[in-house]
Formats: structure tokens, C-alpha cells, sequence
């Protein structure tokens, strides 16, 4: 390994950080720059993570030492095959998104705009450095940075009501860190270290004691509430009706990363420990749980951003469903999920955003004959809309099949049932849509415009890459497998 | 035997070639004047080459293959053309250009709206019918499987009508459940094989109990039984008809539903196997299913007074002509079944290519509205007859071959029951068209008698003169090379092993 690539981990986390110290200043004095500058602080972390994922998949995990004071002492990075090929998603989805949006956030004004993108470019490092943490504590902290910046975020929203929004995001938000700190409490006070991998060599002994087992349920239910899974999800559909464009997609970059430090916390802290407590039945039962409830409640829904809510949490829980059969496919089949899920959900939301600036769409129902206005986006938003709904060929069907394929080979036949359920309910809220845009009139022949080109170009790639990933399922794969199967086989 | 493998990306070309016109179509089909029919027929009839082009290799014993890609460990996507994979192209692809000008003509006639995303669907749902045909494994079969039922949507409620939006609704609740239950069979079938092959002889023997086994098949049969409309599973069939007749004609007359018996077959002999479905003693059960429904939609079919309605009750029927020939495993009714369905789908065509020409020019719909209508559409109504007389199984016509076929096999299997049931389905099917045929020629009717069908494009009047002498053709001559009978005993004899056939 060279000297470089071990900056590598923390790299991925300082670009952003450090951007996000200098674009309020930078954005009063040169107008307009705030995008600008997170354009190029997400190119640099792109280009990072990219690095560090190709290093990895090169020469095994990174370990990087912070300040050269190795754990227990020293804050360790540690750059395994899981955070090495989620990083580079979350760049690479943050990045198009940024690009997609306008100089000047509409609703913000010049002068808040910088301000707007400063918290995205806090939000994605602090994703980055939770992808890449080898320490409970550092998890934490890094946790609330993102729900800080995610509380501003969803705040900016133009009207009273984005604030509302924004105080019950808080509130529930604040609990659930509260939850996470205390369960990092409880284990600290059990094992005395803070480091994951010190602590899963701790933990085997010890993990029939109450304390160890308060500190995981605690555990799991803060990063259940950063999550959105059922019933910790109530946040969500408030948070993204209101919020301002983007803030939506940043949500589900973080939803991404509070799954990830799920896995690291089921996995990678507990990992053989678990083998005492039955944390992955209840873990699989709650997803399958998250899958039904929350795709029925997405049925019901008219607002458009209220309906991806819920469906992110029926997503959420096909993740967890994934993360809790407790076998290296299933993991596999979560992890994947990850992916596609954020490529196609990311891609509705430009969808929606762009549809929301031309026309100020915010309903179903007004969805009639759109598809005749605004052609391309119409043919982005279908593209996502198949892979969410796992029509097969598309990311989301070979996803789901890996999920499945995981649950009934471990016996649980009742889950794949379940997933494969699952398309039918996602296609009957999502062809909804479809249905209006393409096969109803419009009500008027008021005629919207398609968007510019700047808006088109992400959602296009985005959602024929989720198309397009369940052609190349291997291309991830090769890296997922690598990943689940280190987590599998225990540690880092 | 050993089987000879060539490695050639032609199957994909062949399927891709759908895709292509699909994009083009998108992409310049409002732009330019005729280029989406110029496109389809291009298309249609590069499409057959390829597969024509391909058929003599695997005549002569070979196999296609090209997999490009893994999907799942040990699972690629694979396109693995074998007989039976070619004999279902060339049926498709050769309707596709028949269809294709018969659109045109109707299209045209008709005035409908929306052509750029009707021929764009028609394009995607015949590239996938091929892929169906071509698919190597259970996951690329159901990958097609699915993409032929969404595609098919946007057709089904092409007028937009709410009488089409409910449509759409009932037909995508069927065909996504049946998806699913399919999905979930194949998922079983993953973990006790690990592999998700077509293998002849098929993969699954030893692989569970049978009490597993036989739960399994049933998953797999009502999976592929909703496209296949098997009833209780027909239910959407009959509600699709409110889609144009093309699209009744070519989709659901041969392309969907016949997807489904093909894909029946696959399941029965390719990942069951003949022996294992013995083994299990399934078959007689399918055998009645298929039974009850030959004979339920006949007599719903009497009922019937519009004729489109009245089509998709006989396709009902006719298509569990293929189930019982399957279910019976006896040598002569396999390749009944497999050859009824390329008999059915040129019959039946023919059939549903009348329904249209006759509402293209007068905007009838209903039998009770054709009486003495042969003079006014002499050609169509000659068809009709031909169709009509065929599917009943008259001496010298398509139909025939195959009842005689599934006659035979109902004796090898030793099972004259199910001969009965034949003899009295025919009678159930002259009780449906024959009196639509003898109301034309023989009743009066309210026109004037004129010839109207002058008036009626050659682009209509070709397909269906065409399709009804292959009709005749297919049973005249039944023997001669590169029609259906003699690839149909190849498949049954590579279904059953060289052995179980005695020697002539």
C-alpha cells in the first residue's frame, strides 16, 4: 500500500468538510459559486472514493490512524470492502444531484443559496466519514452532523410549513441520536473501548450480560429512527413533502448511511456475539413488517413526495429484512438493495423536483398528460419507477431476487412470499402515476415546458443506470460479495 | 446424443432487432411521416431472417447459445435456442410481419390516435415473445415473461377509454400475480437445484420430496396458467379484448398467451422432466384442469354475441388443447399440443384479422349485427369460414391434424376419455362458428348487399387471405419440410428420449 492511498479514507471526508467551511464565505463574495464549489468538493470526493474503492478491492481494508496514535487511544479510519463501494455511490449520487440543481435554490434567494449547499456538502461528509468509522464514538458524532445539517436542510423549505417539518424531523431525530449515544454508552461501560473491531473482541464473553444487550436494543433503535424504519419512519413523509428540492435525495443518501452503520453495528461490532441474542429474527421480522405497512400507507397517499416517503421505508425495510436473515447472501441481497434503491428513489426525486419547478406538481392526480409536456422526464421517472417496482431486467428485480433467493434458502419462504408481494404493491401506487402521465388528458390543454437539459442529464443517467444495473448486476456484486462475505465471516 | 453447441450472439441480434425498431421509434416516431410503420416492417422481416437463418443448424441437432452476463451464481442470462426455442420464433416472428401489415391497414382505417407508442409496444412485446423463445434458463425466460406482460399494458388500454383503464387494471392484477407466484416457484426451484437450466430431462428429479415437488408445480403451473388462461386464471383474456384487434390478433392469440403454453411446456418437460412429472402423478390433474376448461369456455363461448368476446372464449379453449396435450405424456399428444400451436395461432389469427376487417369497415362488433353480411366482404367472410372450420377440426385444415394427433395420444396415454372429450369439443366448437357462418351466407341481413370490401385496404385484406391458406396449407400438407408436423415430432422425440418412440 502507498503512502497516498492510506490518506485516502480520510480524504474522502475532509474535501467535503473543508468545502463546506469555505462556501458560505466564497458564495457571499462571489455570487452564485455556492454550486460551484460543491460541484468541484464532490467531483474531488468522487474522484477519492473511487480511489480508495479500487485500492481496496486492490490490496484488501485500509487502516488509517488518525493523528498517527494508534486505538484504543487514536481515532482509526478503516476503509473495508462495505464502506469502500457505498462511499463512491454516495459521491457519485450527490454529485449529479448537485449538478442538476440551480445556482440559486428557488424559494432561498441569493443570499441563503450558499448556505444551502454548505449543509449538503456537511451532510455528505459526514455520510463519507460513517462509511469509512472504525469507532463507535466517531459514529455518533458523525451522526449528528448529518442530522444537523439534514434539520437545516429540511427547514430551508419555502414556506412555514418546511419549519414545522423541519421541528418534528428534530425532535424525533434528537431521540433517536439520545438512543445512540446511550447504547454506545452501555457497550463502552462493558467493554471499555470505543474502537468496533476492539469491541467485537470484547463483546463475545460479555454478551449475555443485560447491559450488552440494552446497549444493541438501544443501538438498534436510534439508527432504526436515523433509518426510517417502521415504526420509527413518521418523520419521513412530513420532512420530504416540505423540504426544498434535493433535501429529499440527501435524506436518502443518509438513510443509506444509517444502514450502513446498522450492518457495522449487527456485523461487524456483534457479529458471532449475537449468536445469544435473537436480534436478526426480530430484525427480519421488522423489515418485513416495514415492507407491507409502509407500501400500503404509499398506496394511500396523493401527495407525490409523500408516497416516495413511504415507499423509501417499505425500501428500508427490505434492506433490514436482508440484514437480518444472517447469511452472507442475504447481506448480499441488502447491500445491492442499497444500491439500486438509491439510484431509482434519487432519480424520482430529481423527477419530482424538476416536475415541481415547471409545473408546481405536487399530486397524483395532477399527473394527467404529462407525459406529453415533459417527455424526457417522463421517460426518467418510468425507467426508476420499473426498478423500484422490480420489473425483472431493472436494478431493482435482480435486487430483490437476491433478498428472496437469501430468505428461502435460509428457510423463511414466508419472507420471499412477502418480497415478491411487495412488486405487486410498489406497481400499484407507482403505475398510478404512470397511468395518469400517460394514458389520462390532461385536464387543460395548458402546456408545460419540458426542463433544460442541466435537470434532464442527471435523472437520465440515473435512471437508466438503475435500468441498466440489472443487466450488470456483477459489476457491484463482485465488490458486494467481497463485502458481505468479510462482514459474514466477522470483523474488520 | 451429443448436442452441437455454437457460440453466436444471433440470438441476441435476433431479439435485439425488436429493441432497435422499439428505439427508433421512440425516438423519431412523431417526427417523421410513416417511419413507424417503415420501421416495423423492416424490422419484422429482418427479424424472421435471423431466424429463419438459423433454423437449419439446429434442425441438423445443433443449439445456439450466447450468455453474456451472470445474474446470479451459477445462473447467467442465457439465450440457448433449441428446437422447440425456434419452432415458437418462427411462429412469432412470421406473424409479426403478417401483423405488421395488417396494423397498418387498420390503423389507417380506424384513425387511431397514439400509433407512435402502439407500434413502439408492438415492437417490444415481439422482441420478448422471441426472447421467451430463445431463453436458456427460468430467470431469462421470466425476465421476458414479465417484459411481454408490461408491454402488452400500454396496448391493452390503448383507447383510453374507461372501459380500457379498467381493462389495463384487471389484466396487469392477473398477469403481476401470476408473475409472482411464477418468481416464486423459480426462486424455490433455485435453492433445491442451484441451477435454473432447461435441460431436456429436466433438473429438478431428486432434488425434494414429492409432496415439495408437486406444491412446486402447482406454483409453476398457475404461474405460467394465468397467461396460458387456464381457468379459473383466464379472467383477463376475455376484458383485454377491448384493445385493437391487432393487438387481440397477434397478443392475445399468440403471442402472450401462447408464451404461456410454451412456457408450460418448458416447465413440464424441460425442469420437471417426463419422468419426474410421472413420478409425481400431477399430470392427470392438469390433464382435467385442461379438460373443464376446453369444454367451460366452449359453452361460454355459445353465449357470446360479441365476436371478439366470443374469440377469446375459443382461445381459451383452444389453448388448453396444448395443456391436455402436455399433460397426457403420451408421444402423439405431445406433439399434438406442440404443433396446435402453431396450427391455433394461424386459425385463430385469421379469425381475430376478420373481427377487425369487419369492424374497420362497418364499426360492427356484434354477431347479431353480421347476418348476410358474406356478400358485402366475400374475402373476409371465406376466411372466416376457413378459421372457423378449421378450429373445429374439419378434415384438410390445420385443426384437424391436431385433433387427430391428441386423439391418438389420448389412446396412447390410455385414456379414451379424453378422446370423448375431444369429439364433443368439436362439437362445441361448430356449435359456436357455425352459426356466425351460416347467419352470413344464409341470413338476411340489413345492408344492401353491396360489396363494401373494395373499400377495404389490400394491407387488411392480404394478411387475412394469407394467413387463412396457411391455415389449409398447414393441413393438406401436413409433411412437407419446414412446416410445424416434422419439427414437432423432433421435439417430442428430444422431449421423451429416441426411446420411448417404437420403431415405424
Amino acid at each position: 500500500m502507498t503512502g497516498a492511498a492510506s490518506h485516502l479514507p480520510v480524504l474522502i471526508v475532509i474535501v467535503p468538510f473543508a468545502a463546506a467551511y469555505f462556501t458560505p464565505l466564497l458564495g457571499c463574495i462571489m455570487k452564485g459559486w455556492g454550486r460551484r464549489i460543491a460541484l468541484g468538493a464532490l467531483g474531488a470526493t468522487l474522484v477519492c472514493s473511487a480511489l480508495l474503492l479500487a485500492e481496496v478491492v486492490r490490496s484488501g481494508p485500509i487502516a488509517c490512524h488518525l493523528s498517527g496514535v494508534a486505538p484504543p487511544l487514536g481515532i482509526a479510519f478503516v476503509a473495508d470492502y462495505l464502506g469502500a463501494c457505498i462511499s463512491p455511490l454516495i459521491a457519485a449520487v450527490a454529485l449529479v444531484s448537485v449538478y442538476s440543481a440551480a445556482d440559486e435554490v428557488p424559494g432561498l434567494g441569493e443570499r441563503k443559496s450558499p448556505l444551502f449547499y454548505t449543509l449538503i456538502l456537511l451532510a455528505v461528509g459526514a455520510m463519507q466519514g460513517i462509511t469509512v468509522t472504525a469507532d463507535i464514538f466517531s459514529l455518533f458524532v458523525l451522526f449528528e452532523i448529518l442530522a444537523i445539517a439534514m434539520y437545516g436542510l429540511v427547514a430551508l423549505g419555502a414556506d412555514g410549513r418546511g419549519l414545522i417539518a423541519g421541528y418534528k424531523y428534530l425532535l424525533i431525530g434528537s431521540a433517536g441520536s439520545a438512543l445512540v449515544l446511550i447504547g454506545t454508552g452501555f457497550l463502552y461501560v462493558s467493554t471499555g473501548t470505543l474502537n468496533m473491531g476492539m469491541m467485537a473482541d470484547l463483546l463475545p464473553p460479555i454478551s449475555g450480560s443485560w447491559t450488552v444487550v440494552a446497549g444493541l436494543a438501544l443501538l438498534i433503535a436510534g439508527l432504526g429512527t436515523k433509518t426510517g424504519l417502521f415504526p420509527l419512519h413518521v418523520w419521513m413523509p412530513d420532512a420530504y413533502a416540505c423540504a426544498p428540492p434535493l433535501a429529499p435525495i440527501v435524506s436518502t443518501l443518509a438513510l443509506k448511511a444509517g444502514l450502513l452503520a446498522l450492518i457495522r453495528v449487527v456485523y461487524t461490532i456483534f457479529g458471532p456475539s449475537l449468536a445469544a441474542i435473537p436480534l436478526h429474527p426480530v430484525l427480519a421480522l421488522l423489515g418485513a413488517i416495514a415492507i407491507v405497512v409502509c407500501s400500503v400507507l404509499a398506496i394511500q397517499q396523493e401527495d407525490i413526495r409523500r408516497m416516495f416517503a413511504y415507499s423509501s421505508g417499505a425500501s428500508v425495510g427490505c434492506i433490514v429484512l436482508g440484514i437480518g436473515i444472517a447469511t452472507q447472501a442475504g447481506l448480499e441481497g441488502a447491500i445491492l438493495h442499497m444500491f439500486t434503491h438509491t439510484l431509482g428513489k434519487v432519480c424520482l426525486f430529481l423527477c419530482a423536483d424538476a416536475i415541481l419547478l415547471q409545473t408546481g406538481i405536487r399530486t397524483v392526480d395532477e399527473f394527467r398528460g404529462l407525459a406529453g409536456s415533459m417527455p424526457y422526464t417522463m421517460a426518467a421517472f418510468s425507467m426508476a419507477s420499473l426498478s423500484l417496482i422490480g420489473i425483472p431486467l431493472t436494478g431493482g428485480f435482480m435486487s430483490k431476487i437476491y433478498v428472496a433467493n437469501a430468505a428461502i434458502a435460509s428457510g423463511l419462504w414466508v419472507y420471499t412470499a412477502v418480497l415478491l408481494f411487495w412488486t405487486l404493491l410498489t406497481a400499484i401506487y407507482l403505475f398510478r402515476v404512470l397511468n395518469s402521465a400517460y394514458f389520462e388528458a390532461p385536464e387543460s390543454p395548458r402546456l408545460h415546458r419540458e426542463t433544460g437539459a442541466r435537470a434532464l442529464v442527471p435523472m437520465l443517467i440515473l435512471g437508466t443506470a438503475s435500468v441498466l444495473l440489472g443487466f450488470f448486476v456483477e459489476v457491484p456484486m463482485a465488490v458486494i460479495r467481497m463485502a458481505a462475505g468479510l462482514l459474514v465471516g466477522g470483523g474488520l | 446424443m451429443s448436442v452441437e453447441t455454437i457460440a453466436s450472439v444471433q440470438p441476441a441480434l435476433a431479439i435485439c432487432v425488436s429493441f432497435g425498431a422499439a428505439i427508433i421509434i421512440a425516438l423519431l416516431g412523431g417526427r417523421v411521416r410513416r417511419l413507424n410503420e417503415g420501421v416495423t416492417i423492416a424490422a419484422s422481416l429482418l427479424k424472421f431472417g435471423m431466424v429463419f437463418s438459423m433454423y437449419a443448424a439446429i434442425a441438423a441437432g445443433a443449439v445456439y447459445l450466447y450468455s453474456p452476463v451472470t445474474l446470479l451464481p451459477g445462473v447467467p442470462f442465457s439465450l440457448r435456442v433449441d428446437l422447440l426455442g425456434i419452432y415458437f420464433a418462427f411462429l412469432s416472428s412470421l406473424l409479426w410481419i403478417v401483423t405488421s401489415f395488417y396494423s397498418i391497414g387498420y390503423m389507417e382505417a380506424l384513425k387511431e390516435h397514439a400509433r407512435t407508442r402502439y407500434y413502439l409496444c408492438f415492437a417490444v412485446c415481439v422482441g420478448s415473445t422471441v426472447g421467451i423463445a430463445f431463453s436458456g434458463n427460468l430467470l431469462t425466460f421470466f425476465i421476458f415473461y414479465e417484459v411481454l406482460t408490461f408491454a402488452t399494458y400500454p396496448l391493452v388500454v390503448h383507447t383510453q377509454t374507461e372501459e380500457a383503464m379498467a381493462a389495463g387494471k384487471k389484466y396487469l392484477a392477473y398477469l403481476m400475480t401470476g408473475g409472482i407466484v411464477f418468481l416464486f416457484a423459480i426462486v424455490a426451484t433455485y435453492t433445491l437445484t442451484g441451477t435454473l437450466d432447461f435441460a431436456d430431462g429436466g433438473v429438478l428429479a431428486g432434488s425434494g420430496t414429492p409432496e415439495t415437488l408437486r406444491a412446486l408445480f402447482l406454483l409453476f403451473i398457475v404461474g405460467v396458467g394465468v397467461k396460458t388462461a387456464i381457468m379459473p386464471l383466464h379472467g383477463w383474456l376475455p376484458t383485454a379484448m377491448v384493445a385493437p384487434t391487432p393487438v387481440s390478433a397477434l397478443l392475445h392469440a399468440v403471442a402472450v398467451v401462447k408464451a404461456g403454453a410454451f412456457g408450460l411446456l418448458r416447465v413440464v418437460f424441460f425442469v420437471f422432466g417426463i419422468d419426474l412429472v410421472r413420478e409425481i402423478g400431477v399430470a392427470p390433474f392438469l390433464a382435467a384442469a385442461a379438460a373443464v376448461t376446453i369444454v367451460t369456455a366452449s359453452f361460454i363461448a355459445i353465449a357470446q354475441d360479441d365476436l371478439k368476446k366470443r374469440l377469446a372464449y375459443s382461445t381459451v379453449s383452444q389453448l388448453s388443447y396444448i395443456v391436455l396435450g402436455a399433460a397426457l405424456l403420451a408421444p402423439s399428444a405431445i406433439e399434438g399440443g406442440i404443433v396446435h400451436l402453431m396450427n391455433q395461432a394461424f386459425m385463430k389469427i385469421t379469425l381475430f384479422f376478420c373481427a377487425g376487417a369487419i369492424f374497420a369497415a362497418t364499426g360492427k362488433k356484434l354477431l347479431s349485427q353480421m347476418h348476410g353480411m358474406a356478400d358485402e366482404m366475400p374475402y373476409t367472410w371465406a376466411a372466416f369460414t376457413i378459421g372457423g372450420l378449421g378450429l373445429i377440426g374439419i378434415p384438410l385444415t390445420a385443426g384437424f391434424v391436431t385433433k387427430w394427433y391428441l386423439i391418438r395420444g389420448s389412446l396412447e396415454a390410455g385414456e379414451p376419455v379424453y378422446m370423448a372429450l375431444l369429439l364433443v369439443s368439436a362439437l362445441l366448437n361448430a356449435a359456436y362458428f357455425l352459426p356466425p357462418v351460416y347467419h352470413a351466407y344464409f341470413s338476411p341481413g340489413d345492408g344492401r348487399g353491396e360489396n363494401i370490401e373494395r373499400g377495404v385496404s389490400w394491407f387488411i385484406k392480404a394478411p387475412l387471405i394469407f394467413t387463412a391458406i396457411s391455415a389449409i396449407v398447414l393441413g393438406v400438407i401436413p409433411f412437407a419440410p419446414y412446416l410445424p408436423l416434422g419439427a414437432a415430432q423432433a421435439i417430442a422425440e428430444q422431449i421423451l428420449g429416441a426411446t420411448a418412440f417404437p420403431p415405424p
